[in-house]
């Protein structure tokens, strides 16, 4: 039901959502010509629309089409040149053949013995290319050029040549050239993304929330409004502009957010950040309700690192406000203390602090003092954390207030866990104090909290949450009520919410439903019904059911990008090297052109590494080791990677028999020869190389050790070679002679 | 020049199926490498060996140009530039020789250095890594060292390529079915094939046989045969019947011929021409 405190704004509302879905349906003029070969098939194929999609009557063009259509009530069958066979369903929208199902632009109709099919799926079935011009409405079925070449066939055979069965070929995408490794560099703009919601409630109001968030040349950009129109007028609940830009100033205008008097309003200066001094911040604060400031107050603040552990943080202001915190954090460590004074607001301190200990247990405590007079407050906090086995956890927390008129002490206990694929959680709390009469005297206060919550995910689709609360006040019955939600993702796009509490429960909204729907061209629709709290103040029925219609729209705007250019040149003395060589900046990669030069635009401000990426570095060049680059916003960093070539040693050992023959002809096979400390052994005809060797001096040896039976080595066995870059040293003779054994004469018979 | 067949025959049917060849196991995709290619471009590809862990080995990468037999049982390794079409002539590998530790993987980059002025057209050659005895290993008397040996296929590309084919022969016989192609193309052609044989040109197939992927080059024997077993035709009834062969060279259409079989009186014409 719709109220009808502002019937006109909601039916304009609803009218501009049909609108915008009655624009999304184009319409089609009629009267379309079918040609198959030439021949003009229109009164056979009977060509219809549905939607954008023009089908035609595949059975009736059948000979055409040189396919075989057999119809069976609600079943056709078909077989296609190639001999493949097809069914389809009236209705359906896939047709089932020879490599699968097929997806259909539009269901089959079977109308009598006419079925109906999108052209495109009779073309692909035939082996027809299909044309259509939309504007002279007309469709061409030919035979592809190669089917109708026909091809070759041995004398007393028939040559034919058919286009693929459609789900049976896939196009070869356009060919990667260079090393097949993709780009990805940073977007060549930035971007805001706007969000825009409207929305009316039945007998309250209506609001307008506007808020954007994105980068504006690097910019860190966020703003944000609310206005909402009630019973009470018009006005701007809350807004708020924050731009900061990375190692650079920030600004922050709107609602604010201080230390010292909590929500606030004013503008706001973030200052550069230096080597371990944090950032500078100025602000100025006007006098606003939310924060009690009564005059327009100018506040400084700055942070002050002392190792990585410890920080300090000071703020002061213009009427005297001041604030200083410490932290000192290490892992499974922290520590803070606080101290300030807010003029007009008191004084307060506290301090708190957190401890991992063995086995995952956690001890977090805190206590806080503030104000003065009547308005004192304390608190203190104590908790703890202890995991159990099977994923249970256990909690126990403790907590205490005290002001000028109330003492509470609240103490609890929590457990969670799974139990099979139900999420159960517990709490059992108890709360006890007192507070003070008129006469001097105090009042007991207290009660007993048993919470019980269930979460049980059926599908995707489904969700449930049940939550059974037992609450036990001090003097008064106990209440004991329920809370059902369910969510059900009805469509994709549709995601309907119901919350059902029970009778018994404080909370006023016995059943609470919000439907989401996605309307595409990000638009969403809302549809809300129940207790609105933020709409109570303005209503006519404060605490009454209501209804509440919001659309949103999304856009997604481009703006100048930011960050620095890193640019460069991949370079070798000698070789070529090509394009599409891939240079890789941190997680961003790109390829060179024809003279080695690449760029990076708009790297985001950081230190990346920049190199060949090994995969894609050329056979017979090595890379240099990667090298830091730091990126500043605006400015350009240039950068040179050489390549360094390499070169080859080779040649031959061979056996010098006195015979003058050198060459490969007296080679010897199994020589050991050494290259620094590359190794490798001399073929059968006794020759040796050294590939991808890099420039410089090397020393080149044979392995003396390892000679074959019957030859030495003659001194020097090794000798130093100089390798220019990219350079080969081709013809290296290295020389053994025969080592024959000695003979040892005896003389016989004495 | 040497002449085997069974390092491909090797490759193609044990594709990435760990194997042992002569106590070294190892494992490898040997897929092809297909590269799309300018005129002088340089471009850059990696191909890899894993060893298994329980031995090392010593290797040797090396380019050949590669050709088989018209009928497939044949391949001809020769040195790198024999063939017009050859890639080998434009690679270089890195590493050339080198020492892979047991578990570990042999990462051979192999750089294409396209010329400036090339026709269009298929190259191709092949990657031979080859197992090396340790030369620092001590001599143990006379032994036998069994060594392994891969060869991959490169093919390069250089637009615009031309992927036909005609066929040149179809002999259909009782028992086999064999088609010999030649490829009038400008690059080698990956080749599926299948002979399909029905009662009507409506009718499904009563025979339907394929034959073995196979790649038809353009150099030195741009022919090829291929052969597929069929079921006994004579045993099928007597009659006529529609005989189709279709092959599928990796194109948008099918290539295809068609002919009248009246069995058994074709069947018997056929074994008197055999």
């Amino acid at each position: 039901m719709i109220s009808s405190a502002r019937p006109k704004a909601f039916e304009a509302l609803l009218l501009a959502v049909l609108f915008l879905c009655a624009a999304r349906l184009p319409a089609l003029p009629a009267g379309w010509t079918i040609r198959i070969d030439g021949d003009d098939v229109t009164r056979a194929a009977d060509p219809v629309e549905s939607g954008e999609v023009l089908l035609i009557d595949v059975a009736a063009v059948a000979p055409s089409l040189q396919l075989t259509v057999r119809v069976d009530g609600s079943v056709f069958t078909l077989r296609d040149p190639r001999a493949g066979e097809w069914r389809g369903t009236a209705g359906s929208s896939l047709l089932s053949g020879p490599n699968g199902d097929v997806p259909l632009a539009r269901p089959v109709r079977i109308d009598n013995r006419s079925v109906y099919l999108p052209v495109a799926t009779a073309a692909a079935l035939a082996g027809l290319v299909l044309s259509v011009d939309r504007e002279a409405r007309l469709a061409v079925l030919t035979r592809t050029a190669a089917a109708a070449a026909g091809g070759v066939a041995p004398p007393g055979w028939t040559a034919f040549s058919v286009a693929k069965a459609p789900g049976s070929y896939h196009p070869a995408s356009p060919p990667v050239y260079g090393s097949g490794l993709p780009d990805f560099v940073p977007p060549a703009h930035d971007n805001v993304r706007l969000n825009a919601t409207v929305g009316q409630a039945s007998g309250a109001g209506s609001t307008l929330d506007v808020n954007g968030m994105g980068e504006v040349r690097g910019i860190d950009t966020r703003f944000g409004g609310l206005a909402s129109r009630n019973l009470q007028g018009t006005q701007l609940v809350s807004g708020f502009v924050h731009l900061d830009q990375p190692d650079g100033f920030g600004l922050e205008a709107g609602d604010l957010f201080s230390e010292i008097w909590g929500s606030a309003q004013g503008i706001r200066v973030l200052g550069k950040e230096k080597g371990g001094g944090g950032r500078p911040v100025l602000s100025l604060y006007v006098p606003d309700g939310g924060s009690g400031l009564r005059q327009t107050v100018l506040a400084g603040r700055q942070e002050l690192d002392l190792g990585r552990a410890a920080s300090f943080t000071g703020e002061a202001a213009s009427d005297g406000s001041w604030l200083l915190r410490a932290r000192y954090k290490k892992p499974g460590f922290m520590l803070f203390a606080y101290g300030r004074e807010a003029a007009g607001n008191g004084p307060g301190k506290g301090a708190g602090g957190v401890v991992a200990l063995p086995a995952g247990i956690t001890v977090n405590a805190g206590w806080d003092i503030s104000g003065r007079g009547g308005d004192a407050f304390s608190g203190g906090n104590f908790s703890l954390s202890v995991p159990l086995p099977r994923r249970i956890d256990l909690a126990l927390e403790a907590a205490t207030i005290r002001t000028d008129r109330t003492r509470l002490i609240t103490e609890a206990l929590s457990l969670g866990g799974a139990l099979g694929p139900v999420l159960v959680r517990t709490r059992y709390q108890i709360q006890s104090g007192s507070s003070l009469r008129a006469d001097g005297g105090r009042n007991p206060l207290g009660q007993r909290d048993l919470l019980v919550s269930l979460a049980y995910a059926l599908s995707n689709r489904w969700r449930f949450n049940l939550l059974a609360v037992s609450h036990s006040p001090l003097r008064d019955d106990t209440q004991r009520w329920a809370q059902l939600g369910i969510a059900w993702k009805v469509l994709p796009t549709t995601l309907l919410q119901v919350l059902a509490t029970s009778p018994g429960a404080s909370i006023q909204d016995p059943l609470h439903l919000r439907l989401e729907q996605l309307l595409g061209s990000d638009f969403s629709l809302f549809v809300e019904y129940g207790f609105l709290p933020s709409f109570a103040a303005g209503s006519q029925k404060s605490g009454a059911a209501q209804w509440k219609v919001s659309l949103r729209k999304i856009w997604d705007v481009p703006t100048p990008a930011g960050g620095g250019r890193v640019e460069g040149r991949v370079s070798t003395p000698v070789g070529r090297l090509g394009s599409d060589l891939p240079v890789e900046l941190g997680p961003y990669r790109t390829t060179t052109d024809a003279q080695g030069d690449f760029v990076f635009r708009h790297v985001p401000p950081g230190n990346y590494p920049l190199a060949v990426p090994p995969q894609a570095l050329p056979a017979a060049y090595r890379a240099p080791a990667a090298r830091t680059v730091g990126v500043a916003a605006r400015e350009i960093h240039r950068v040179e990677l050489p390549l360094i070539p390499l070169g080859t040693v080779s040649g031959w050992v061979y056996v010098d028999r006195g015979n003058g023959e050198r060459g490969p002809a007296a080679g010897i096979a199994g020589v050991v020869v050494r290259l620094d400390d590359l190794v490798t052994a001399t073929g059968q005809d006794g020759t040796f190389a050294f590939h991808n060797v890099e420039p410089g001096t090397h020393r080149l040896s044979l392995d003396v050790s390892r000679l074959p039976a019957g030859v030495g080595a003659t001194i020097p066995s090794s000798l130093d070679v100089g390798l220019p870059p990219g350079g080969r040293l081709d013809h290296v003779a290295l020389r053994l002679v025969p080592r024959g054994k000695p003979v040892i004469f005896q003389e016989l018979g004495r | 020049m040497r002449s085997s067949s069974a390092i491909l025959i090797l490759t193609a049917a044990l594709a990435v199926v760990p194997i042992q060849a002569s106590g070294l196991k190892f494992t490898s995709s040997f897929e092809s490498i297909k590269v799309q290619a300018r005129p002088g471009d340089v471009v850059t590809r990696s191909w890899q060996l894993h060893l298994k862990d329980n031995q090392g080995a010593r290797f040797h990468a090396k380019i050949e140009d590669w050709w088989q037999s018209e009928d497939g049982e044949r391949s001809t390794y020769e040195k790198p530039g024999v063939l017009h079409h050859s890639c080998g002539p434009w690679i270089t590998l890195s590493p050339v020789e080198t020492v892979v530790a047991a578990g570990s993987t042999l990462s051979v980059q192999i750089t294409a250095t396209v010329p400036q002025t090339i026709a269009p057209g298929g190259y191709w050659c092949v990657l031979t890594v080859d197992q090396l005895p340790d030369p620092l290993a001590p001599a143990q008397g006379v032994q036998v060292n069994f060594l392994s040996s891969i060869s991959t296929g490169i093919f390069i590309y250089i637009d615009p390529v031309v992927r036909e084919l005609e066929i040149t022969a179809i002999d259909i016989s009782a028992r086999q079915a064999r088609i010999m192609v030649r490829n009038v193309g400008n690059a080698p052609v990956g080749l599926d094939g299948r002979i399909e044989i029905s009662k009507t040109a409506e009718g499904p197939p009563v025979v339907s046989a394929t034959f073995v992927r196979t790649t038809v080059l353009t150099e030195p024997i741009a022919t090829r045969s291929f052969v597929t077993k069929l079921p006994d035709l004579a045993a099928l009834p007597a009659g006529r019947y529609l005989v189709r062969v279709i092959l599928d060279l990796g194109l948008d259409h099918d290539l295809g011929a068609q002919r009248e079989l009246v069995i058994p009186d074709d069947l018997k014409r056929t074994a008197k021409g055999l």
